[in-house]
């Protein structure tokens, strides 16, 4: 079953530390960390030229999941004045940003006053849920990743550029 | 002649049921919030798409009604999940 950036491809579990490794940790959590950074900001600009990095690190399946769960928080009601959220939908109607899940989730989490820890979280268990229902040991597999999102957070609480070298 | 033993008449009260209601949120696919009402209550695909989708289209839905104990169970563990879920009591 696919998720939204990861499939099971034999054992669950190695399907996920594989992923894990691959795209999560290099690739989605700093682009997570930054974007909600962004949005807290209103940089409407960074979040579109982070969303074009995101896209281009991304292999052609993951990619086009990725864009199709966007398109679905497109669908979501947005806080009445929302800009960032506007200027970020225009921005893909223009076709200057994919709008990959990742970025869309980040900026909805930072509009609706949603902490980093939380949103980190809370995206995790969204691709666990969907690309492994009816696994038992989800949790077991959520706290392996979580050891990797406290590192993470541990070490970019001292600015993000040093969480960013830990992983990039 | 023997008695007539009147039994006094015994009132059961069952509790007040309460209902489990999850809110609508702005950032979990509608696709993950059918997963968890399946995984939490053990729906069929077809109940958790209904309750998911009352959710998104009226902004609340009544998932579950029962005992006070099983009803905070369940909005603790939809918590677990990051959903918004909330205890009242049943009408």
């Amino acid at each position: 079953m696919r998720a939204i950036s990861w499939q099971v491809e034999g054992s669950v579990g190695d399907s996920w530390r594989k992923w894990l490794e691959a795209l999560f940790e290099p690739v989605l959590l700093p682009h997570l960390w930054r974007v909600l950074d962004l949005s807290a900001r209103q940089s409407a600009r960074e979040i579109i030229v982070l969303d074009a990095e995101l896209d281009r690190s991304m292999k052609p399946w993951p990619r086009k999941r990725s864009i199709d769960a966007g398109g679905l928080l497109l669908q979501q009601c947005t806080p009445r004045g929302e800009r960032l959220m506007a200027r970020l939908q225009e921005a893909i109607q223009a076709g200057v940003a994919r709008g990959h899940f990742a970025t869309l989730y980040g900026v909805r989490c930072a509009a609706f006053s949603i902490p980093i820890r939380a949103a980190i979280h809370g995206y995790l268990l969204q691709e666990l849920v969907i690309g492994a229902p009816n696994e038992t040991g989800q949790v077991q597999l959520l706290e392996e990743a979580v050891e990797s999102v406290n590192e993470f957070l541990r070490i970019s609480s001292n600015g993000l550029n040093e969480g960013l070298r830990f992983h990039g | 002649m023997a008695e007539t033993v009147v039994e006094p008449k015994v009132k059961v009260s069952l509790g007040t049921p309460w209902n489990v209601v999850v809110h609508n949120d702005p950032v979990n696919l509608m696709s993950y919030v059918t997963m968890v009402f399946q995984r939490v209550f053990g729906y069929s695909k077809e109940k958790a798409q209904q309750h998911m989708l009352e959710v998104h289209y009226k902004g609340r839905s009544i998932v579950w009604t029962g005992t006070r104990e099983r009803a905070e169970f369940y909005v603790q563990q939809l918590h677990g999940y990051l959903l918004l879920a909330t205890l009242e009591k049943a009408e």
